[in-house]
């Protein structure tokens, strides 16, 4: 019969007789026009149709099953031979309960069997529309769906939009309904024609997708606090924040939190950093000992040299040492207190005392030659000001200031030797290196430079010891 | 109770024994029996019988059986007119089908000490039922009419024939012969339910084999109304079949009314005939009491083979109008 149906469909002759009879007829006439849609081949829905069809019917000769020349079914059947129809539709409508239920009696020319459709629903117009599709030789589908708008597909396709009642072609479908923020839900449906599939669907709320590649691949990820062996396969996520940390041996522990939105697949690269060495670490901030104490003590030797230069200065016996040809050795010992804060480095009292002894070459008055025998400066630098950079225990630093030198010569000339000293103002710097043994115990070396007028210099390298005393410090 | 019942026919037989045969008066005078059906060679066995001319009185009720054979009386006065021409296997027989069609006749008794004295005159024991021969006979007739077989030399019609020829009378032959005017009735009755069946024909074939069939049956016998209304209607049908429309017009005419389906058939052999008046009419008379919607979708057609379509259009409705729809 659905071979027949779908004959007369597609051929749209002869067409199928419908017959609406009882008190809801006009109703459901009407009801089962508007679910045939606009143009309904093939089907004589009302009078008008019906005469338009019958007026083209002619006596025949041949009058078939009306005159026992051929066989039908019954007597009906041999109306609808005669009169060139594919057979009557009979539709009545009943209320059930609170909706509608539609019954289409098919009485098929080839068939003495009628074949009944029956749709439900809660209008007229539903029912009709399910019962119509029955006898279309579909499949109707009344679906309920959570939200009421969720989009419907129809095998990949766009089909419809909310819970309503629809038909489709019998057969294996895949449903799928979307709607925002909410999960996609497929739903396989198999059904063969005439058949009502009722559907009620839930969509969830609707996940992100996360998936990690890491590395090193051996890490160990924990995802809200709980181990994930598969990083690398895409893990469905409730939206929001999920707290994530890996850690791998040998790398630094990496801990975050990703916020996993809905309906979006994540797709994170994550790549661990190599733990730092214990010196490196120890390098990257200054020791605490560096910065126990802010008072210091230190003394020092040193091993200097007193360059050449202008010197000028009057001899008691007369005459004047004017200038200095070569440079002096010296060796000497130092000793300042100062205080220190985090960068700022003080040398509030430094005294310092070197000497040298060798037959340098000098120039007098006049041009004059002669010796320096030897050599000492006492030098007082009374603030010098400075800084300091610690890392670990090592402090590099650097100091600069004024300073004031007493200077003694001994000098040998040919008309005698005699002895010549002056005070000197200078400005020195000093640049070292300092190693913290403790919060106390200090040791290092440096260099000194002094910078005298009569373009004078001397340098020095030295080695010291410092001691660091905690004492108050009056201004905190 | 079984003492009374043997008594009297310890008596008859002492009578039989001394060749105590009833007089041939007793022919026409037992009235404790059935009578005699009334048939001319009736009165021409009982005198043969009375001038104790006993053969040609046998031959006499013999031709009265054939004409009569439910008979039981006609089957006595033939035992007892063969007991006395020395027949006495003609005469077991008779007595045989007396007491088989009128058991509870009230010489039964007597007659069953005829049948005594007259089956000790045979030389053998008669085997009950008719002779081989008379019995394979009835069974060609019954097979034939089965087979609905009933015209020509192979019909049940000429075997019914042969057998009538053989000489042998017995209710067998009434019965056979009431089975085949049964059998055709049957078959007719249900080849004119084919033809008017939507959902079955009756072949050309079918129809002229049974107009032949019954017309064989005329030439054996009067048809009785009904027969004869059979007769015509397959005949009808048959020339319907076959393009007579006219001659259908004609033969179903006096047997159509009372059976819708003959007057259907009717109006289609007169549609047939371009008598579309006459078939409108039929037709429209013929709506007024039929519930098939063919009534009322031939008659569209009729009227559309005339040009009326509107009228068509009405007698079409009411073909296409679902059952049951009018009511309420």
């Amino acid at each position: 019969m659905l071979t027949l149906i779908a004959t007369v469909m597609l051929a749209a002759n002869p067409p199928l007789d419908w017959q609406f009879p009882g008190m809801s007829g006009p109703d459901l006439q009407a009801a089962v026009r508007a679910a045939a849609g606009p143009l309904p081949r093939g089907h004589l829905f009302d009078e008008a149709a019906r005469e338009a069809h019958l007026a083209e019917v002619r006596w025949t000769d041949a009058l078939g099953c009306l005159a026992d020349e051929a066989e039908c079914a019954d007597g009906r059947r041999a109306v609808f031979a005669a009169l060139q129809l594919a057979g009557q539709v009979v539709a009545v409508a009943t209320s059930q309960g609170a909706g509608h239920r539609v019954v289409l009696t098919l009485h098929g020319l080839e068939s003495a069997e009628p074949q009944v459709y029956s749709g439900t629903g809660a209008t007229l117009d539903e029912a009709a529309k399910a019962a119509y599709a029955a006898l279309q030789g579909r499949v109707t589908l009344v679906l309920t769906l959570d939200p009421p708008d969720a989009s419907i597909r129809l095998d990949g396709e766009a089909f419809g939009q909310g819970s309503g009642t629809y038909t489709v072609p019998p057969g294996d479908h895949d449903l799928t309904f979307e709607a925002p923020g909410r999960r996609t839900v497929k739903q396989p449906i198999r059904a063969d024609a005439g058949d009502t599939l009722e559907i009620e669907t839930v969509l969830p709320a609707a996940v992100g997708h996360l998936s990690l590649k890491v590395e090193p691949a051996s890490a160990t990820v924990f995802l809200d606090g709980a181990k994930w062996p598969d990083p690398g396969t895409a893990r469905e996520l409730s939206p929001g924040p999920h707290g994530l940390r890996i850690e791998a041996e040998g790398y630094e522990t990496f801990t975050t939190e990703v916020t996993v939105k809905s309906g979006t697949v994540h797709d994170l690269n994550m790549k661990l950093r190599p733990e730092e060495p214990d010196w490196r670490e120890a390098l990257s901030r200054p020791h605490p000992d560096t910065r126990a104490r802010p008072w210091t003590v230190r003394a020092d030797l040193r091993l200097g040299s007193a360059r050449d230069g202008e010197v000028g200065l009057a001899l008691p016996n007369g005459g004047e040492l004017v200038n200095q040809d070569n440079a002096i050795g010296t060796v000497g010992v130092g000793l300042s207190v100062g205080w220190r804060g985090e960068h700022l480095l003080v040398e509030g009292l430094g005294l310092s005392y070197a000497a040298g002894s060798a037959q340098t070459g000098a120039t007098f008055e006049n041009q004059s030659t002669g010796d320096i025998d030897a050599l000492s400066q006492l030098t007082l630098r009374p603030l010098w000001v400075g800084a300091r950079y610690p890392f670990w225990r090592i402090e590099p630093y650097a100091l600069a200031g004024v300073g004031f030198v007493w200077e003694t010569f001994d000098v040998d000339r040919p008309s005698g030797a005699q002895q010549v000293s002056d005070t000197r103002f200078l400005l020195g710097t000093e640049l070292g290196v300092r190693y913290a043994f403790d919060d106390a115990l200090s040791a290092g070396m440096g260099a000194v430079f002094d910078f005298l007028p009569g373009g004078r210099a001397s340098a020095a390298f030295m080695v010291q010891v410092g001691y660091a005393i905690d004492l108050p410090e009056p201004w905190k | 109770m079984l003492g009374l019942c043997l008594m009297p026919a310890v008596a008859l037989g002492q009578a039989a024994d001394e060749g105590d045969l009833p007089p041939p008066a007793a022919v026409e005078a037992d009235a404790a029996g059935p009578g005699l059906p009334d048939d001319p060679d009736v009165a021409v066995g009982r005198a043969a019988y009375n001038a104790q001319k006993y053969a040609e009185a046998v031959t006499a009720f013999q031709d009265v059986a054939r004409r009569h054979p439910r008979s039981a009386g006609v089957y006595r006065a033939l035992a007892r007119a063969a007991s006395w021409a020395g027949q006495p296997e003609t005469a077991v027989r008779a007595y045989r089908h007396y007491l088989q069609l009128a058991p509870d006749a009230g010489d039964a008794t007597k007659v069953e000490a005829e049948l005594k004295l007259a089956e000790r005159k045979l030389s053998t024991p008669l085997a009950e039922g008719p002779p081989d021969d008379v019995a394979a006979a009835l069974a060609v007739v019954k097979a034939r009419a089965a087979a609905d077989a009933f015209a020509g030399d192979d019909g049940a019609l000429a075997a019914l024939d042969t057998l009538l020829a053989m000489d042998y009378v017995g209710p067998e032959i009434a019965e056979a012969t009431a089975a085949v005017d049964a059998t055709l009735r049957a078959r007719t009755d249900e080849l004119i339910g084919r033809w008017w069946a939507p959902e079955a024909t009756a072949s050309k074939e079918a129809l002229a084999a049974m107009a032949a069939g019954w017309a064989a049956r005329a030439k054996r016998g009067a048809l009785d109304y009904e027969g004869s209304r059979m007769s015509s209607a397959v005949t009808g049908l048959q020339q319907l079949a076959a393009g007579q429309f006219a001659e259908a017009v004609e033969t179903l005419g006096p047997v159509a009314p009372g059976d819708g389906r003959l007057r259907y058939a009717q109006a289609v052999a007169l549609a047939r005939a371009e008598r579309h008046v006459e078939a409108e009419q039929l037709l429209t008379a013929l709506l007024r009491k039929a519930d098939d919607p063919r009534v009322a979708a031939l008659l569209g057609l009729v009227r559309r083979a005339q040009g009326r379509i509107d009228h068509a259009l009405d007698a079409w409705r009411i073909a296409l109008e679902p059952p049951g729809a009018g009511e309420g």
